[in-house]
C-alpha cells in the first residue's frame, strides 16, 4: 500500500500538472487543436464531469452513505449533473444558431431573437449560473457540515 | 420575439462573482476540515477534489467576468484570443474532477481500511494493555500468596513464577525448564505429573526438593492463562516445618504412651519392692552380726534398692514421681553443682558456664532439676570420648506464638532457658527421634540404663516446661531446657536433719492397705519396732475399725489408692470425727487418681513406696511427734 506521503505527492501531481498544462501557451503543443476539436474536447469534459458525478451518486446510494453532509453533497451532485447537461446542450445548440439571432446595438448584444423552443432553451442555457450557483452553495454547505459535524456522516 | 440579453449578461456577471466567492469559500471549508486531521487520506482527497471543483468554478467565473468586461469594452478580438485558454482550462478541470470523482469511493475505502487498521491496532494495543494489566493483577495476587506458584507450558518451560517461588528457588528463571529448576535434571522426569493434567487429572503429592533440602507438597492443575494458552500451574507448599512438628508430635505421643506403661509397671513394682525391702530389713534385724545369712540378705536388700532407683527413674519419666516443689534460683542451683559436675566430666573435658546476671526463679523440685542437669552433662560427656567443651548457659526468654510453632509442647510466656551444648559426635535424625525413649541407649551393655534422657524428658514435662534438641553428626548436640519463670514470692526451702531411727512406744496405728504383701511387711516393720497395728484392706473396712476403736487409734497410715475409695476420703471422714488424728499417706506413684494436689494442699505427710524400714519409722515418728492441729 502507498504511504501517505507518496499518496499526497501523487494527488498533488494529478492536480497541479493538468492545471499547469491548461494554462500553458499553445506554442508548447506539438500539434494544433483548433476548431471543432476544442468544442468536442470541452463537451467530452462535460460528459466526464457529469459521468463521474453520476458515478459518485450511484456509489453513495449503493453503499448507503448517509448523514447531513452527504445529503447536501447529493444535492450538489444532482444540480451539477443538471448544469452539465444544460451547458453541454447549450454549447451544442450554439453551433447551430446563426449570429443574426443576436440583436446588436452599437456592436453589443442587447437581445435574442426567439423563433423556436430550442431558441428558448438556448436562452435559458445561457442563464446556467442560476443552476451552478445553488450547486456550489450545496457543495459549500455540505463541506461546512462535514467540518462542523465531524464523524457523524457515514461514508 | 426578441428576449432581452441583459438578464443573461447580469446573471453571468453576478453568478460568476458569487461562484468565485463560493469557490474560495469551499476551499476554505475543505482546508479547515483537512487541517483538523492532516493524516486522514480521505480529507486530503476531498480537499483536492474541492480544489479541482473550485478551480473550475474560479477559472470559469474569472473567464466569464473577463469576457463580459472585454465585450462591454469592445475588445472582442482580445476575448477571441484568450477564449480558447479559458475553455481549455475548464475542460482540463472537468477531466481533473472526473479523475478525482471516480476515485472517491476508492479513496474512501482506503480510508476505511486505514481506519480499520487503526482500530485494529488500537484494539490490539488495548488487548495487550489489558493482558498486561491482568498479568500485573494476577502477579500481585500470586505474590501475596505464601505458597510458591509457577506455570509451565507443555514444553516444560517456566512461563511465570511468584515471589515465594523465587524465595524458595532463587535460581529459577523464565524459559528455564521446570525439571532443571526444581530437580536439577537434564531431562523431563519419568513420572512427570503434568502429563496427567492433559486428561483432566489434577495431582497433589509430597516430595523432597533435594536442591533446597525441603519437604514440599506439590499440587497441579490445568488452566487457561491470561494469554489464552492452556498451561500447567503448580503450587508448592513448604511442609518441612509441618512435617517436623508432626514427627515431634508423634514422638511425644509415643513417649506419653511409653510413660503410661512405665508408670503402671513401676507402681506394681513398688508394691513388690516394698515387701522385698521391708522383709529384708526385718530379717536383717533378726540376724546377729555373725550370721552367714546377713550377706545374702544384704545382697537382696541392695538389689531391691537398685531396683527401687530404676523404678523411681521410670516414674520420673512417666511424670508420676511427684517431687516437693520449692522456689529456687537456677543460677544458684547450677553454681552449687559446679564442683560435682566437674568431677563427673573428668579432666579431658572443660566446662564453660555462662549464667544470666539476673535472678532466675523457678518453682521446681530442686532434686529433680539437679538430676536433669547431671543427666544432660553426663550425656554430653559421653558424646565426647576424646574430650572437648561443654557449654552451659542460662537466660530469661520470652516465648511468643511464633516460637511456640517450633515445638508442640511450647507455651507462650516468660521462661528460664537452660542450654547445655557439647562438641561431641552428634546424632543423626533417627537417633534424635529415639533419644528420649526409655531404655534406648547407644552405650555398651552395662554402661547405661537408657533412662537418663527419658528421665530428663519426664521431669521437664512434669514441670510444665519442654526440651528442645538439635544435633548434627560430627558437630555436637545442644539441649535447650525451658522452665516456667516463677514470678511469685520466693520461699525458703529447708531440709530436715537426719537423726537416729525412732522406735514406737505402743502407739496404735490403723494401717489401710489393699496390697496384702505390702500390708504384711508394713505390719511386721511397725510391730517389731514398738507399734501396735490394726489393719484394713479397704475404705469400708477401715471405717468399721475406726468406728469401733476411734479413740484408741493414734495414727491413720493409709495407701492413697483403695479399691472403694481413697486415703484422702478416709482422712476427711476420720478427721471429721477426730480432728486431731495424725495421718500419713503412702503410694507407689503420684498421678491424678492419687489426688496429689489435694495432698499438697492439705499438707498431708506422705511416704513414697517402696519405703525402707528407716523411712517408715522416721515418717511415723515425725507425724506422731508433730504438734496437733
Amino acid at each position: 500500500m502507498l504511504s501517505r506521503k507518496h499518496f499526497n505527492l501523487i494527488l498533488s501531481i494529478i492536480v497541479l500538472v493538468p492545471l499547469f498544462l491548461s494554462w500553458a501557451d499553445p506554442a508548447y503543443a506539438v500539434q494544433a487543436h483548433g476548431g471543432k476539436e476544442g468544442l468536442i474536447s470541452h463537451q467530452l469534459g462535460h460528459i466526464l464531469f457529469a459521468g463521474c458525478m453520476l458515478f459518485l451518486l450511484v456509489t453513495g446510494s449503493v453503499n448507503r452513505w448517509s448523514g447531513g453532509g452527504w445529503d447536501r453533497f447529493k444535492c450538489f451532485i444532482r444540480l451539477i449533473i443538471f448544469w452539465n447537461i444544460l451547458t453541454f446542450s447549450g454549447h451544442w445548440l450554439r453551433t447551430g444558431i446563426l449570429d443574426d439571432k443576436f440583436v446588436k446595438l452599437n456592436g453589443h448584444v442587447v437581445g435574442f431573437r426567439v423563433e423556436s423552443l430550442l431558441d428558448v432553451y438556448y436562452y435559458c442555457a445561457n442563464l446556467d449560473h442560476l443552476i451552478l450557483l445553488p450547486a456550489l452553495l450545496c457543495l459549500s454547505v455540505s463541506l461546512r457540515k462535514w467540518v462542523t459535524s465531524d464523524g457523524e456522516d457515514k461514508l | 420575439m426578441i428576449l432581452p440579453w441583459w438578464p443573461v449578461v447580469w446573471v453571468d456577471i453576478v453568478g460568476s462573482a458569487l461562484s468565485l466567492l463560493i469557490g474560495f469559500w469551499c476551499i476554505g471549508y475543505s482546508w479547515s476540515w483537512y487541517r483538523e486531521q492532516e493524516d486522514d487520506a480521505f480529507r486530503h482527497y476531498l480537499l483536492l477534489l474541492t480544489i479541482s471543483i473550485a478551480t473550475f468554478t474560479i477559472s470559469r467565473s474569472f473567464g466569464h467576468i473577463v469576457k463580459q468586461f472585454l465585450l462591454h469594452t469592445d475588445q472582442r478580438e482580445v476575448w477571441s484570443a484568450i477564449s480558447p485558454f479559458s475553455g481549455a482550462a475548464n475542460t482540463a478541470t472537468f477531466i481533473l474532477i472526473f479523475a478525482f470523482g471516480i476515485y472517491f469511493d476508492r479513496i474512501r475505502k482506503i480510508k476505511d481500511q486505514a481506519d480499520n487498521d487503526a482500530v485494529a491496532v488500537a484494539m490490539a494495543r488495548t488487548a495487550a494493555d489489558a493482558a498486561l494489566e491482568s498479568e500485573v493483577r494476577i502477579r500481585s495476587i500470586f505474590d501475596g500468596v505464601e505458597d510458591a506458584i509457577y506455570l509451565v507450558d507443555d514444553d516444560y518451560k517456566v512461563l511465570f513464577f511468584n515471589r515465594k517461588m523465587k524465595e524458595l528457588l532463587p535460581g529459577i528463571s523464565i524459559e528455564q525448564k521446570c525439571y532443571e529448576a526444581l530437580f536439577n535434571r537434564e531431562a523431563p522426569c519419568d513420572d512427570c505429573r503434568f502429563h496427567g493434567l492433559h486428561s483432566g487429572e489434577n495431582f497433589s503429592y509430597e516430595t523432597e526438593l533435594e536442591l533446597i533440602s525441603k519437604k514440599v507438597n506439590i499440587t497441579g492443575i490445568r488452566l487457561t492463562w491470561v494469554d489464552q494458552r492452556e498451561v500447567n500451574l503448580a503450587v508448592i507448599r513448604d511442609i518441612t516445618e509441618q512435617k517436623r512438628l508432626e514427627e515431634q508430635f508423634l514422638q511425644s505421643q509415643k513417649l506419653e504412651a511409653v510413660g503410661t506403661l512405665a508408670g503402671g509397671i513401676a507402681h506394681d513394682f513398688n508394691n513388690l519392692l516394698t515387701a522385698i525391702i521391708g522383709y529384708s530389713d526385718i530379717i536383717m534385724i533378726g540376724l546377729d552380726d555373725q550370721n552367714a545369712m546377713r550377706d545374702d540378705v544384704g545382697e537382696i536388700r541392695r538389689a531391691a534398692g537398685r531396683a527401687a532407683v530404676l523404678v523411681r527413674q521410670l516414674l520420673a519419666f512417666s511424670r508420676k514421681q511427684k517431687g516437693v516443689l520449692a522456689v529456687i534460683e537456677v543460677n544458684q542451683l547450677i553454681g552449687n553443682m559446679q564442683k560435682m559436675l566437674d568431677r563427673l566430666i573428668g579432666e579431658d573435658i572443660s566446662m564453660d558456664i555462662q549464667l544470666a546476671t539476673d535472678k532466675l526463679l523457678v518453682r521446681v523440685d530442686p532434686g529433680q532439676i539437679e538430676q536433669v542437669a547431671v543427666n544432660l552433662v553426663v550425656n554430653s560427656r559421653d558424646a565426647m570420648p576424646d574430650g572437648g567443651n561443654i557449654f552451659i548457659s542460662t537466660e530469661e526468654v520470652v516465648v511468643d506464638a511464633q516460637l511456640c510453632l517450633r515445638h508442640p509442647g511450647a507455651k507462650p510466656g516468660r521462661f528460664v532457658l537452660m542450654t547445655i551444648r557439647d562438641e561431641g559426635v552428634g546424632m543423626d535424625k533417627e537417633l534424635v527421634s529415639k533419644v528420649f525413649e526409655p531404655f534406648y541407649t547407644t552405650k555398651e551393655v552395662g554402661k547405661g540404663s537408657g533412662l537418663g534422657l527419658a528421665v530428663v524428658y519426664g521431669i521437664i514435662e512434669q514441670h510444665n516446661g519442654w526440651i528442645e534438641l538439635s544435633s548434627e553428626v560430627g558437630k555436637g548436640t545442644e539441649f535447650k531446657v525451658y522452665l516456667p519463670l516463677y514470678d511469685g514470692v520466693e520461699k525458703a526451702k529447708t531440709r530436715k536433719e537426719k537423726g537416729d531411727i525412732p522406735l514406737g512406744a505402743g502407739e496404735r496405728i490403723l494401717l489401710v492397705e489393699d496390697q496384702p504383701e505390702v500390708m504384711k511387711v508394713a505390719v511386721s516393720m511397725l510391730e517389731q519396732n514398738g507399734y501396735k497395728v490394726v489393719t484394713a484392706a479397704s475404705l469400708a473396712e477401715a471405717e468399721e475399725v475406726f468406728a469401733r476403736e476411734k479413740d484408741s487409734i493414734d495414727l491413720l497410715f493409709s495407701d492413697i489408692v483403695l479399691p472403694d475409695g481413697s486415703g484422702i476420703m478416709l482422712e476427711e471422714r476420720f478427721r471429721a470425727l477426730r480432728p486431731d488424728l495424725p495421718v500419713l499417706m503412702s503410694s507407689g506413684y503420684a498421678d491424678d487418681k492419687m489426688q496429689w494436689s489435694l495432698i499438697q494442699k492439705r499438707n498431708l505427710p506422705f511416704l513414697q513406696k517402696p519405703y525402707t524400714l528407716e523411712a517408715l519409722l522416721r515418717s511415723v515418728s515425725q507425724v506422731l511427734s508433730s504438734p496437733k492441729d
